[in-house]
């Protein structure tokens, strides 16, 4: 029994003594709400890891004023949460958060009302200079927040089998299905898409234009499965994954890797970021293994009679600026910063919203040799048929969508008639969001 | 015995001996069932231990239980520590701190509580040990705003205390403790020493505690496993990365990277590999405090007390 | 409450207590004893519940608390919502299945360490315990790579049941079982541990005593230290149940891992889904009511009906 009260006087003797070391609690950053404005005031930043370089930068930049940046590591997929509690205690809000728009969208309901309004805090010329990349970011007439980088969704093909076999790259749906027989009775075993999960979902549906998941305001959306833009995707979808060219996984499933890995992966449609992250652009993202000269990139695709590509977007993220913050002008100066200055997004990881920084940042992969031919004006083409519809509701639609179409995929029924399971679902969890549901 | 025997005679012996007391059947099932779950609880830990050594190609093509290379595992070691100049560090410090202070308290809390429960009758006794059952059902998500708000009021959000205070509540260690005590104390031992007119904190310092030992042995390992792995808490009342704990900013670290799913880009040199070391990292300290606390639990094995 | 259950809940009266009748301020002992811990009781606990209970009828449509405001609206939203029935009729399978494997399993285990003491067992209990240390992140990844037949060390087992891809293996159908699989993965090691300490606490003379009566390890086993650790038991059973309703973790993390889950698949994701998607804390506590409710009639029905049962021996 000594031995146990001697180990518990040990304890106490520790704890006392990292109590001495351990660091004291914040300083009044976080309770910034009611304390001295102005231009001395520090601002919190909220990051993940990745963003550590962004606020490095901009410190080197702006050494003088590298001292008020305050950043704290988050999960952000946590950030609405928070500001729901912040909002309970009337204080503690981070004035900078880096989060996706879609998020951005939760926060900007009445209940968290967190964002500021840019619209008057940003030149009119930079708002353009972001393009259609922006377009998630407006809400009801409202700018909550400045794009950082924009994932638009671009056909990247095989070019040294297309070149084997003899195919041209199709330019519309039409003759990407024609080339999906064609394939399936030459080559059966090579694929041409992935369908597992809900990003390929919004690649096939949302770049046919087919509303679902419209947002039309604070609080109605647009769900519409009978709409034609959408059969007649489901019944693309339907058709390829019927004759086996398109594979019922997502690309980052063991299965489909091992599929790009045994060189059959004809093409797939997938985000700007894929070439340097999944094809093996960058040496240890080695996802695909893809020979040099071999990754063909072009432009998304487009209905015969549309006059227009449309395309869908798999990420991308923004820089929110708090309704709350002390500090609005450091506040917006810096998210200016990390998202239209040269010296952060011009070497950043993916392709920048702001299309003149983009420019610049083509340098860092025009010169890989991974490429067929010159990914940069395909993508900086693609942001202009971002569609409208890509822009995200409160509601969780993934989940609701990747549940009916994976057990769609498990026991064989098709895309179409789980459209309309997935439409039936997501007007009760709109409804319970406070959306009212439209369908024309 | 100072016969010196050979070990595989030893384990001949021993082997026997189980045989005579269940039989060649039930040695067998006996062994089966043990090595069947030794299986089931060790070869994911395996993997885990060996996935450091692995960069992503590998950990999907190789062999799931071989080992990569050595050059890996320092590799991800160092990614891991070296971030934002060892913040990793910064969180294994902080979670050992609100551990030990949140075990001492509570410890220091319940034993005494969950005695008294045990070895007297008061008004209100059955209440208490009711109260003690339902508030460990009470469901933390409804907790978090009510809490929160609580240390708000107190000024102690974004500090140590918001994280180490809610964790002395230990209901689990008092209904433990109180179970312990009714099975295993001996009913005359307390009636003689308070006929010999021992008051009761004196009873509780001199019989009570030292047959405790076991029991301080369980309950130091149960509160250091729940702490160590607590995430919630920390996570609603902690908005400062320096005061994070180990769950805590592990999640915020790797959420933020390509490790699990590659949603995004990043040229970090986070993957799988520093993800599943943290999972090592994390759990080492337990399985040293497992290891460390089970003696107790042995060595307190009930001798003694009935005797003098 | 107030009245005497089972053979736990009151001291046998033959002993002399520190009763009521007691005299003067030692009257007062046994809440000294207890003071410490009713505090910690009502700051951490039982006012918080309060505090739940009184905004579940507050509206939060603007963000804050309005107290009284919303009546039984929040109730209505919460138990209205097309998904109520679905996640507690998910969780009440994943009870049928979890609750007597995990306490059937963990008897067993448990004993069969007993059997033999020392260092075998010493360090199968460690194993055991292990992977209850692992969260997180780590956690996350070894539930994509072991469930996955084209990754797990376990393939052989997953294509024998005919699975090829992770789809195959998380489906709905398969989720009460998945779950039960990783909830013992990483509960069952402490419980193991409790109980392996409960039969060292048993008295070593009744043991004896046992063994030269003829008693053979499974005699002795099913006729005497079962009964007598039965406490631990009711204890465990009670907790089991009433955490298996608030099964959260293994939900969120197979959905993150891959596979098919719905989300909100268990009551506990719901009330998570209304606190932090809806801002509805009232309609969350709505739900937690009900988790705890269930846990509570579980409970005293654990404790009743133990008591129908006497000690053989004592």
């Amino acid at each position: 029994m000594k031995q146990v009260w001697k180990l518990f006087s040990l304890l106490a003797g520790l704890v006392l003594l990292i109590n001495a070391c351990v660091p004291s609690a914040a300083p009044a950053a976080d309770s910034a709400g009611e304390t001295t404005a102005g231009a001395g005031t520090p601002i919190t930043v909220w990051i993940d890891t990745t963003r550590q370089a962004a606020v490095d930068a901009y410190k080197k930049a702006n050494p003088d004023k590298a001292a008020l940046i305050q950043e704290v590591l988050v999960e952000r997929g946590e950030f609405p949460a928070k500001v729901l509690l912040f909002n309970n205690t009337n204080s503690g809000w981070p004035d900078v958060v880096f989060a996706e728009p879609s998020l951005v969208g939760q926060v900007s309901d009445t209940a968290h009302n967190f964002p500021l309004d840019l619209k008057d805090l940003v030149a009119q010329e930079v708002i353009e200079g972001f393009g259609n990349s922006l377009a998630p970011c407006w809400f009801e007439g409202k700018l909550f927040c400045l794009r950082n980088d924009v994932a638009q969704n671009v056909l990247y093909y095989n070019a040294k089998l297309m070149e084997e076999f003899g195919y041209t790259v199709p330019t519309t749906w039409e003759e990407y299905q024609e080339l999906s027989d064609q394939v399936a009775q030459d080559h059966p075993g090579y694929i041409m898409g992935a369908f597992g999960d809900q990003w390929n979902w919004a690649t096939y549906f949302w770049g046919s234009g087919c509303p679902m998941n419209e947002v039309l305001g604070e609080t109605q959306v647009r769900i519409n499965p009978n709409d034609s833009r959408c059969e007649r995707a489901a019944m693309l979808v339907d058709h390829m994954i019927g004759n086996g060219t398109m594979a019922k996984l997502d690309p980052f499933d063991p299965a489909f890797v091992q599929i790009a890995a045994d060189n059959k992966l004809l093409m797939i449609i997938d985000a700007s970021w894929f070439g340097e992250y999944v094809f093996g652009g960058k040496e240890d993202s080695t996802y695909y293994k893809t020979a040099e000269g071999q990754l063909g990139i072009a432009a998304p695709l487009k209905w015969r009679d549309d006059p227009a590509p449309m395309t869908a977007t798999h990420g991308g993220a923004a820089w929110t600026v708090s309704r709350h913050t002390a500090n609005p002008d450091l506040a917006v100066e810096f998210a200016l910063f990390v998202t239209t200055a040269d010296d952060y997004q011009s070497t950043g990881p993916t392709f920048p919203g702001y299309l003149p920084v983009a420019d610049k940042w083509a340098k860092t992969i025009q010169g890989n040799a991974l490429y067929a031919n010159d990914p940069y004006p395909v993508f900086k083409d693609a942001v202009q048929y971002i569609s409208p519809l890509d822009k995200q509701p409160r509601y969780d639609w993934g989940a609701t969508t990747v549940k009916f179409l994976k057990e769609a995929n498990q026991n064989g029924t098709t895309q179409l008639a789980a459209l309309q399971l997935i439409a039936e679902e997501l007007q009760k969890v709109a409804e319970a969001q406070g959306y009212e549901v439209v369908t024309e | 015995m100072t016969s010196s025997k050979t070990f595989s005679s030893q384990v001949r012996r021993s082997l026997q001996h189980l045989i005579n007391d269940i039989g060649w059947a039930g040695v067998l099932f006996w062994a089966a069932t043990l090595l069947l779950f030794v299986l089931y609880f060790g070869i994911p830990m395996l993997w885990l231990f060996f996935a450091p050594s692995k960069n992503d190609p590998e950990l999907l093509n190789l062999h799931p239980l071989r080992f990569g290379s050595l050059a890996r595992y320092g590799e991800a070691f160092n990614n891991l520590l070296v971030f934002n100049n060892g913040q990793v560090i910064t969180w294994a410090y902080n979670s050992f701190f609100y551990v030990f202070v949140s075990l001492i308290f509570s410890l220091a809390i319940s034993v005494p509580a969950g005695y008294i429960l045990a070895v007297a009758n008061f008004p209100g006794r059955n209440v208490v040990l009711w109260s003690t059952l339902i508030t460990m059902m009470l469901p933390g998500s409804a907790l978090v705003l009510p809490l929160f708000l609580e240390m708000n009021l107190f000024g102690l959000v974004n500090t140590p205390w918001a994280v180490i205070f809610p964790a002395i509540f230990f209901p689990f260690g008092v209904y433990l403790t109180f179970i312990y005590y009714t099975t295993s104390l001996p009913k005359d031992i307390l009636d003689a020493a308070r006929v010999d007119g021992c008051n009761e904190f004196a009873l509780f310092r001199f019989v009570g505690l030292p047959l405790a030992t076991p029991l301080l042995g369980l309950l130091a390992f149960i509160s250091f496993n729940n702490n160590w792995n607590n995430y919630f808490g920390p996570f609603v009342m902690l908005n400062d990365d320096r005061l994070y704990n180990l769950p805590v900013g592990i999640q915020a670290l790797i959420a933020g990277t390509s490790a699990l799913r590659p949603t995004f880009g990043t040229d970090l040199p986070f993957h799988r590999a520093e993800a599943a070391l943290s999972g090592v990292i994390m759990v080492l300290p337990v399985v040293i405090v497992f290891i460390i606390s089970q003696r107790y639990v042995i060595s307190g094995a009930f001798t003694g007390s009935m005797k003098g | 409450m107030a009245v005497q259950t089972s053979e736990i809940e009151a001291p046998p009266r033959t002993q002399t207590h520190l009763g009521v009748s007691a005299k003067g301020w030692r009257r007062f002992i046994p809440y000294l004893f207890l003071l410490p811990y009713l505090l910690a009781m009502f700051f951490f606990s039982i006012g918080p519940g309060l505090y739940a209970l009184l905004i579940s009828f507050a509206d939060f449509s603007q963000g804050v608390p309005r107290y009284f405001a919303a009546g039984i609206s929040n109730y209505i939203t919460a138990y209205g919502d097309f998904r109520f029935v679905e996640v507690f009729r998910n969780v009440g399978l994943f009870l049928l299945i979890s609750v007597p494997v995990g306490i059937g399993l963990v008897l067993l285990l448990s004993l069969l360490l007993h059997i033999r003491r020392g260092r075998t067992a010493a360090v199968l209990r460690t194993i055991y315990f292990i992977p209850g240390a692992v969260t997180g992140p780590a956690l996350v990844l070894l539930a994509i790579f072991m469930f996955d037949p084209t990754t797990s060390p376990f393939r052989g087992l997953l294509s024998a049941l005919g699975y090829q891809s992770i789809n195959d293996v998380i489906v709905p159908s398969t989720l009460p079982w998945l779950f039960t699989i990783v909830g013992f993965f990483a509960g069952s090691g402490v419980w193991i541990a409790i109980f392996y300490g409960a039969y060292e606490s048993l008295s070593v003379e009744v043991m004896e005593a046992a063994t030269i009566d003829g008693c053979n390890a499974w005699q002795q086993a099913w006729h005497i230290k079962i009964p007598l650790i039965r406490p631990y038991i009711m204890y465990m059973l009670i907790l089991v149940l009433a955490g298996n309703v608030q099964l959260f973790a293994e939900p969120q993390l197979l959905g993150v891992a891959g596979g098919n889950v719905p989300n909100p698949w268990a009551p506990n994701q719901l009330g998570y889904y209304f606190a932090f998607r809806l801002g509805n804390f009232g309609a969350a506590a709505a739900v937690s009511l009900i988790m705890l409710l269930i846990g509570v009639v579980a409970a005293y029905a654990v404790v009743q009906w133990t008591s129908i049962f006497k000690p053989e021996s004592s």
